[in-house]
Order: C-alpha cells, then structure tokens, then sequence
C-alpha cells in the first residue's frame, strides 16, 4: 500500500470510525488522523463493542479493506461445539467484522474453515454459519482438496510447498481472526497457528516439526489484520474441551497487523490465567527469528482500551 | 373401480419408494430425517426390531396381508416397487408380443426352502441369510452403493463448474466388495423383473415366501369367476406375478402381489377381489402333502442348525482388532442377531466414518457397518446411525449416552510416535480426543507425549484418523467385542478468575 494511500485511508477510516460519520466533523474542519496503533488490547465488553473500538484504535477497517475488494475472514471453526464452549471463534465478533468490511464497500466478505469435525455441523453448531449469512457475508466450502491449491513457501524450513485455500490466494483482503485456546500440540493457538486452517494437508505440519511449520507458513503471506477474539478463552484442555470448566470469559480482544506481537500479547495476557511460557509455544518464537514479527512488546505503541 | 385401485396402489408405492431412495441417495443429508421413519414400514426391520418397538407396525402388516393379500410387496417394499418400475420401463422396448406373460409353475421347494432356512437361521440367532436375501436391505444396500456414488459423481461434475453455489460431497465410504454387492442385486432384479416380472419376489424372497404363506388365508383375494370367464387369457397376459391361471380359472394367491392389474385389463368384469373367508375349499392348488412339508422342515431345521455350527468357524477374525461396531450395537453379536445391512446407517452418518464390513466382523458380517477410522473418526456430538436404524441393531442413544458409549479403546505405540522418533512437537491425537482419555504428558527438553486413560475412551478414533506416526499409526483404536460404559471426562475444577490487567 502506498504511503499516500495508507495515510488517506486512515484518515478517512478513522474519523469514520470515530466520530461515526458525522457529516458536520468531516465538513467543518479536516480530519485529524489519530495516531494508530501497532497492536490494540481491549477488555470488559461484549464481542461488538469491543470490535467496534478494537478497529477504530487500529484505525478502522476502512485501513485494511478498500471499496470494491474481496474479503475473507478466516475465523477457526474446528470443531462442532457451541460457542459458550470457546472452542471456535465468538459468532457475534465474526459477523460484526462482517457487516464492518461490506460497510466498507466490500464487493464480497466469505468465511471459511478447514474444520476438523464435519464441516457442516461446525459452522452450524458454531453460530457461525447463521450470524455470517445475517450479516450479509457468505460461508465458503473448504472441506474437500480440490478447493486448495499447490503455493511454494521459499522461506519455508520445514515447511516448502502447502495447499492453500484458493480464497487465500485469489480474495484481496484475508482477516485472520483466531480464538484465544491452550493447545495440546502447539500449546498455544492463536492467530499463527490458526493458519493451520487454510491448508489441507496437516498431518504434515504434525509429523515434519509442528511448531516450525506454524512458523514456516507465517513467512509465505500474512493476513491483513489479525483480530484474536479473547472474549472466552479455553485454558486447558484445549484445543477441543471437554465443558464449560474449561473455559474462562475475560472479555477481551486483541487487535494488530504483526501476527507474532499479537501472539505475544495474547500468550502474557492468557499466562494469568494458566501459566504458560511463550517458549514453550515456539512457533512465536520461531516466527520472530524468521523476521514474520516481533516478541518485544516494549518496542510497540500498545493502545490498552478498558471499556 | 379396479382401474382406480390400481393407480392408487401406483401413487401409494411411488410415494413410498421416492423418500425411501432419498433417504438413501440425498448427499445432502437434509432430507433423510423427514423420511426415516418410513424405513420401519418394513418387514424385516419391523420383524427383527419387534422388541424394540415396531411390534406394531408388525401386526399391522400381517393383518393387512391376512385382510388384503401381499400389499405389503406392492406398495410398501421398495424391492417391489423398484421392480415393477423396471417392468414397465423394460416394457416399452418390448414388442406386443413379448411382453405377455404366461401362467408359471410355483416354484414351492425353493421358495419355501429358502423362507425356511433363513427362518431357522433367525431362530438360532443369526441374521445372515436374511442380509442376503431380504428385499428392503438389499434396496438400501443397491440405493447406497450404486445410486449415491452416482449421483455423487454428478453432483461433483456439477460442483465443479458452478463452484461456489454447489458444494463437492466426499466418498469416503468406498469399499469394492460393497459396490460389487450392490451392483450384483441390482443387475439381479433388473434383470429378472425386465424378464419375467415379479419372479424374485415369488422365487427367492423369503418375506415375499412368508407372506405369500399367509395371504393363502386372506380375506380379500382375486379370483376368477367361471360363470363370466370366457377364457380371452387378458389377465393372464397382464399378470407379472405369472400366478393367473386363465385356461383352469385359477390364481395362485400366494404368489399374488395385488396390483390390480387383471381386474383392469379384464373386459368382463371376471376377475376380482373375492370375499373368500366363506368358501372353505381352496380351489385345490396342487396341494404338496403336509407330511413331506414336515419333514423337510426338520431336515431344515436341522440343516440350520449344522451351519449356525459351521458359521462360528467362518469367523475368520472373531477377534479382530478392527471389528469395531457403531455406537448403539451393544456388542458383535447382537449387531450381528438384528443387523441386515441396509445401510441406512451408513448413508446418515455425516462423518462417513462407517462403511460396510468385509472381513472385519467375519464372514457372517460381512456388509454390516464397522468403524473405520483411516478416513475420519465419530462425531462426539452426534447419534445419527443409532436414530435411523430400523432394525433395532443399534439401539437409540441419547448425546449423553453416546458420549460414555465405549465402542473400542485407543492404544499407544510410542515408536511410531513422532514425538518419540523426531523430537518435535505434535499431539494431534490430544487435539482430537473430545474425553481427553488421551492427553499430553511431560516427556522430554519440555516435550510433550501422548499418555491414554482407556477408562475415558470412547473409541471415536480421532486420535488414530489424524495420527501421522511412522511407519504406522502411533495410536490405534481396538474394537471392544462387548460395548463398555466410559468415565465421564473428569472436570479439573476451575475457578472462574477476574483478571483485570492485560499481562504486558
């Protein structure tokens, strides 16, 4: 994007965001550009709102979704419980990002998974499904390979070629939008790992070094805007559950374009609950010495919104 | 009055045959619960499902028979109904000429022969000869294994051009021996109904045979009258079943399926449903002796006796690892008592996890679902296979039921596991386990291992369908012959904390 471009946007965004088109603000004086931020943590709302002033911090969606282009959202929707069981991403948030992007001037948003229960039952037990249509996006199909194609990853370790979702590939705009979850493999999986969910072949992930393949993909494309959805987490036994003792409602939300400094974020916010070391799920790690992002917070500006 | 009756008698089966085939063939899976029900109209499901719950249904069809004849084979089975279908189609590439039928001679000892070998097999407790034999299962398995991957095949060439409206439907539930069953049935009674009509169902159809036995007692039933006959030979022509015997004025009853369709084509109004409970003297069939009857009975029963002796020993793997039956069998051997393969089963389950046996279950359950975890594993939230079953061989559960319902249990074999051979990390049977009977336990250089709690199990198979161990799954699950109940996963008390900082 370029500099001119990215700073209109943003301004234009953000004051849509902000003062919520209010013709008089746009006509009276020019619109101040708010300085945004590189990864914005908010807490104690309900899924929309916090969306709703998650993305104006970051600078409104207007920032990362022009008129006309194609939008996917890749929420996780692995598994086929409902939503109070966090194992997939809030439905509230998914279509409230949904209506944000067509608002935008989105020609199309979709949404899609590579779920590991049927496909069918996870986006309809997840809420997804209905609340995307509602809001006016539609749901993709990505439970068979022929809807994946064969990219080369040169960066890649382990990790040289994957298929990858054609969405993935031919949409304009990808949104990565993970829930927060412990995870018995990767320990953790946030918005790296919820990548896994855009290509077929896992099992080779599993068996060629997991948390270098997490890794290895993140260096072939990332997503616009990672959005880590916070609202329930799962602490443990993740990433599947076993109830609702599983599952802890801090109410937050976790927004930046960096995917290893929004995992960094969201593995230090999630250690107060269960402690957890973001050595141990080294795919992070992994992704900074692989120049995907940064683990040191201190050298971000952080916006911290409490509602 | 009769050419009313047979166009009812056409709609009724029509609209029995279309949502039992959907339920069958809909790929969509959307459809098949609206008509499930209908699958325990039938005999044999209602028979073997008697005790659990379809005595009803039952009854009410050997009444209909004893008041009407063989309705059921008209109308109700969709063996029947696909046949007559093929009869008709097949009639019209046929001259005038050859399609008339002509009176056939009953073929009693192979008929009631095969009726009573599959009896006393059912009595000493095994349902395999019906599998074989019986019309609704054999439908199910011909709609399953021919008709749905057909229009599988359609739907994804469709699915291909108009790729974002149409989604493509995966076959996972292929097997050759079930494709070959199913063709096999299907060239069978194409082939014979196009030749000669109903003759499956008068020769080879146990239930056809059984309630042919007991139409001979109906109250209703077609005959002819010979004060009005004058031997034109029409209802003769007509007649699929090859039972109207026009120059000595007389129908076989028991092989009369009641499709009305002499007393349509007859101009003289000579043939029709008769009130017969008053005419005690049967227009003497050649009547086979009730002593032979009863001794090859015996010989019969004793027959069945010998191979229900043999059949253990056909158990190739009696003990297979792999047999492993669906959730709602209670064990091998009572799927093995109830279950005729329809595999209504098999079309429902959206996870197609099931499929059809070869050698798992042994011989004699062969085609009768079993688990199959290579291509998926079992949905812990759902109970679909055990809500369609009409025979009762899987009994209904409940999600909670289903949910402590321990159909196998996984083993771990650490040398095929990748933690142990590469040192990196995975836990992909831990992703999947739903109970956490496999869970993630320290190992080594902060590695974690798969460790399994078989009290937890449930036998899903989610930890052996995902496992990429080498050079063989790491973790495998083994069928249990006897179904066991599971410990509820245990809940790790957690205290609902009030975090208000953001930890960075």
């Amino acid at each position: 994007m370029k500099r001119r471009n990215f700073l209109k946007t943003l301004a234009l965004g953000g004051a849509a965001g902000v003062v919520q088109l209010r013709p008089e603000s746009l006509l009276g004086k020019p619109a101040k550009a708010p300085a945004t931020a590189d990864l914005v943590a908010v807490m104690g709302g309900e899924p929309v709102p916090l969306y709703r002033k998650g993305i104006a911090a970051m600078g409104g969606i207007g920032r990362f979704v022009k008129k006309g282009q194609r939008v996917v959202v890749k929420p996780n929707i692995g598994w086929d419980r409902k939503p109070e069981l966090a194992a997939d991403t809030n439905p509230e948030l998914v279509a409230a990002i949904v209506k944000d992007c067509l608002a935008a001037g989105a020609s199309e948003v979709a949404v899609f998974d590579h779920t590991c229960d049927d496909w069918k039952q996870c986006y309809k037990t997840s809420g997804i499904e209905d609340a995307v249509k509602a809001a006016g996006g539609k749901m993709l199909f990505a439970h068979e390979e022929k809807y994946y194609r064969e990219v080369s990853i040169p960066q890649g370790k382990r990790l040289k070629k994957a298929k990858v979702h054609e969405a993935i590939l031919d949409y304009d705009v990808w949104l990565n939008v993970p829930v927060l979850k412990n995870h018995g493999g990767a320990k953790m999986t946030i918005a790296m790992k919820n990548n896994m969910g855009v290509v077929w072949d896992r099992r080779f992930w599993h068996s060629n070094d997991l948390q270098q393949c997490i890794a290895d993909f993140s260096t072939y494309k990332k997503p616009a805007l990672n959005i880590v959805d916070a609202y329930r987490i799962m602490t443990q036994n993740g990433p599947q559950g076993t109830s609702l003792n599983d599952v802890q409602t801090p109410k937050a939300l976790f927004l930046a374009i960096d995917p290893v400094a929004v995992d960094t974020a969201s593995v230090n916010f999630f250690n107060q609950y269960k402690t957890m070391s973001i050595n141990d799920a080294s795919h992070i790690k992994l992704g900074e010495e692989m120049k995907v992002g940064t683990t040191k917070l201190d050298t971000l500006k952080i916006e911290r919104i409490r509602l | 009055m009769y050419k009313i009756l047979r166009r009812l008698r056409i709609i009724i089966a029509l609209l029995v045959l279309i949502p039992i085939t959907l339920v069958f063939v809909d790929i969509s899976g959307e459809t098949a619960v609206l008509f499930q029900g209908l699958l325990r109209w039938q005999f044999t499901p209602a028979l073997l499902g008697a005790t659990a719950g379809t005595l009803g249904i039952l009854l009410l069809i050997i009444l209909l028979t004893l008041l009407f004849g063989r309705i059921y084979c008209s109308v109700l089975c969709p063996a029947g109904v696909f046949q007559d279908v093929v009869t008709t189609v097949a009639n019209l590439f046929k001259s005038k000429k050859t399609r008339r039928y002509r009176y056939a001679k009953p073929h009693r000892w192979l008929r009631y022969g095969i009726m009573a070998l599959t009896a006393a097999l059912m009595i000493l407790g095994s349902a395999t000869l019906l599998l074989h034999l019986d019309p609704y299962s054999n439908y199910g398995r011909m709609a399953e294994n021919v008709f749905r991957p057909s229009v599988t095949g359609i739907n994804n060439f469709g699915a291909s051009l108009f790729s974002t409206t149409f989604y493509r439907v995966s076959y996972k539930t292929f097997t050759y021996g079930s494709i070959i069953g199913g063709m096999a049935f299907f060239v069978l009674i194409t082939v014979l109904s196009a030749w000669r009509g109903r003759l499956y169902c008068n020769t080879i159809c146990p239930v056809g045979s059984l309630l042919g036995l007991a139409s001979k007692y109906s109250l209703f039933r077609i005959g002819i009258d010979k004060e009005r006959c004058t031997h034109c030979r029409m209802c003769e022509i007509s007649c699929k079943a090859q039972c109207v015997n026009a120059k000595e004025e007389q129908v076989d009853t028991s092989r009369c399926v009641q499709c009305y369709n002499c007393t349509t084509v007859c101009k003289f109004n000579a043939i029709g449903i008769r009130y017969s409970y008053a005419r005690k003297k049967q227009p003497a069939l050649p009547d086979p002796s009730k002593r032979r009857i009863f001794i090859a009975s015996a010989g019969l029963l004793g027959a069945a006796a010998l191979a229900k002796l043999v059949i253990p020993k056909l158990r190739l793997s009696a003990r297979n690892p792999k047999a492993i039956a669906p959730p709602g069998a209670q064990s091998l051997e009572r799927l093995k008592q109830y279950c005729t393969a329809c595999h209504a089963c098999i079309a429902k389950c959206p996870s197609q996890v099931l499929r059809p046996a070869l050698g798992e279950h042994g011989l004699d359950g062969i085609m009768m679902p079993v688990m199959d975890y290579d291509n998926s594993y079992c949905n812990y939230e759902c109970t679909e296979c055990s809500s369609i079953c009409p025979n009762g061989a899987l009994l209904p559960l409940t999600v909670a039921q289903k949910k402590t319902t321990q159909i196998g249990k996984a083993t771990f074999k650490p040398g095929n596991c990748i933690v142990v051979i590469d040192g990196t990390d995975c836990g992909a049977c831990d992703e999947h386990c739903p109970t956490k009977a496999v869970h993630m336990v320290p190992y080594r250089d902060g590695l974690l291992v798969p460790e399994v709690d078989t009290s937890l199990c449930i036998g899903c198979g989610g930890c052996e369908y995902i496992c990429p161990g080498r050079p063989g799954k790491a973790i495998f699950i083994q069928g249990n012959a006897e179904h066991q109940i599971a410990q509820l996963p245990q809940r790790e008390q957690q205290e609902e904390k009030n975090v208000t900082d953001f930890g960075f």
